[in-house]
Parts: structure tokens; sequence; C-alpha cells
């Protein structure tokens, strides 16, 4: 069976789904911030897919600069979590 | 897509959906072994839609997030998974609900069509609109709402401490 854009948004429901599942039954920092970049990665695919089945040829560029964002913007929230979790460690 | 893409696309799915299942209810080891799965998948499946910066991008801020698992603080400060707490089981009740509702659009979106005054729609023509026509405001908008829910959960956490 041939993938289609249907495809690919249920996979990115899913992955955002688990991601908010992982911040929701974490306590700590750590694990809490592990599950923000799944919802981040969830959402980006779903707009590179749209971007690549739904629209013009010229405007593919746009779902995959979204997508480029939310994984700069997730590797940052990684970065607050490290810290985070760097002070509240016991010395 | 062709054969081979599909056949790809498979592949990385499922290895995208068994990192989701161990990230979402695991923890220690088991967790940074999911997102590395997560990591391999999305990557692959960024790379079979022809973006791979994304890709590239994509195992960077998924393989910090496995490092910061797999370092000695990382798994010394998650606890064990604990059945109680009301608010913890209604945000994993509620990630259940949107992934339901997420998928429902899914499913109904892909096949949707319909007529107005002006024409014909369809979600493919929604999508050319919000992606290709209004890029920049949808970028803007949905980055704000995103970074501001992320901030809101971390700023709940550091408060309940």
């Amino acid at each position: 069976m041939s993938a289609g854009l249907v495809h690919f948004l249920f996979l990115g429901a899913f992955l955002f789904a688990a991601g908010a599942l992982a911040v929701a039954r974490q306590r700590s920092f750590a694990g809490a911030v592990a599950g923000l970049p799944l919802m981040f990665g969830g959402a980006g695919l779903d707009l590179v897919a749209v971007s690549r089945f739904a629209t013009a040829a010229s405007d593919q560029l746009a779902g995959q600069a979204f997508a480029v964002l939310l994984a700069a913007v997730a590797l940052a929230f990684v970065g607050v979590g490290a810290a985070l979790n760097r002070l509240e460690a016991p010395r | 897509m062709d054969g081979l893409h599909s056949g790809l696309f498979y592949a990385f799915a499922a290895a995208s959906v068994a990192g989701g299942l161990l990230t979402g209810l695991s923890t220690g080891r088991r967790r940074a072994l999911g997102l590395a799965l997560v990591a391999v998948g999305l990557a692959g499946l960024f790379a079979d839609l022809d973006a791979g910066f994304a890709a590239l991008l994509t195992l960077v801020a998924f393989g910090a997030s496995t490092l910061l698992l797999l370092r000695p603080g990382g798994l010394r400060a998650e606890p064990e998974l604990e059945p109680g707490g009301l608010l913890r089981q209604l945000g994993a009740a509620l990630a259940g609900v949107v992934f339901l509702v997420l998928a429902y659009i899914a499913f109904r979106g892909g096949y949707f069509a319909g007529y107005q005054a002006a024409g014909s729609f369809s979600s493919a023509a929604l999508g050319r609109i919000l992606v290709g026509h209004d890029a920049l405001s949808l970028e803007a908008v949905a980055a704000a709402l995103l970074v501001g829910a992320a901030a809101l959960t971390l700023f709940g956490r550091v408060r309940a401490r």
C-alpha cells in the first residue's frame, strides 16, 4: 500500500500524543523534557508532509523551514532541561 | 510515493512507533533507547520526504535528549513511575484524547472535499493556503503557541516543587 499524506499525519499524531504522555507521566525535569522533542518532532513531520503532498512544488520549503525551526526549539528546551536538572541535583 | 519510498516509510514508521511507545511508557535506559529509535525513525522519514537538513537537526536534537537521559544525573533524578496522582492520570488521558482527535482529523481531512459559492475546495487547498500563501504568519503563530505551551509545562513543574 502506497504511503500518502494520511499515513504521515497519523504517524505525526501518534508521536505528538506519545510525547504528551511522556511529559504527563514523568515527575522529573529530565524525564519531562525528554518528551518535548517527541511532540515537536510529530508536529514537524506533519508540516513537512503537508508541504510535500498538499502544496505546489515551489512551496515545499515552507514546511521544511518550520520543521527546522521546531527542531531548533526542541534542542533549546533540551538545554533548558539539562540546566534545570543540574540546578536541582544535590551537591 | 513509489514502492521504495513506501517501504522506507513503513520501516521508519515502525521504528518511530516502537520508540514512541518506549519513551512514553518506560523509564531509564529503555526510555533513552526509545528516544534513539525515534531519532532514527524521524530522521529517515524526513529524508524520505526530501528534507535533509530537518533530518540532520532532528538527529542532533534527539541525540542531545538521549544523552541528557543517559548521563548519571538524568537517570538518578528520574524516579519510578507511580500510578497515583490525579493530574498525571488526567494528563495521560488527555494525551489519548489528543491522539484520537488528531487521528480522526488525519483520516477525515485527507478525504474532505466540499463546494462553496466560489467553487470547490478540499484539504489540499486548505494546506496550500496555510502552508503556501500564509506560511510566515502561520509559523509565527504556531511557534508562539508551542513555545508557550512547553514553557507553561516547565513553569508548572518548577512551581509544583
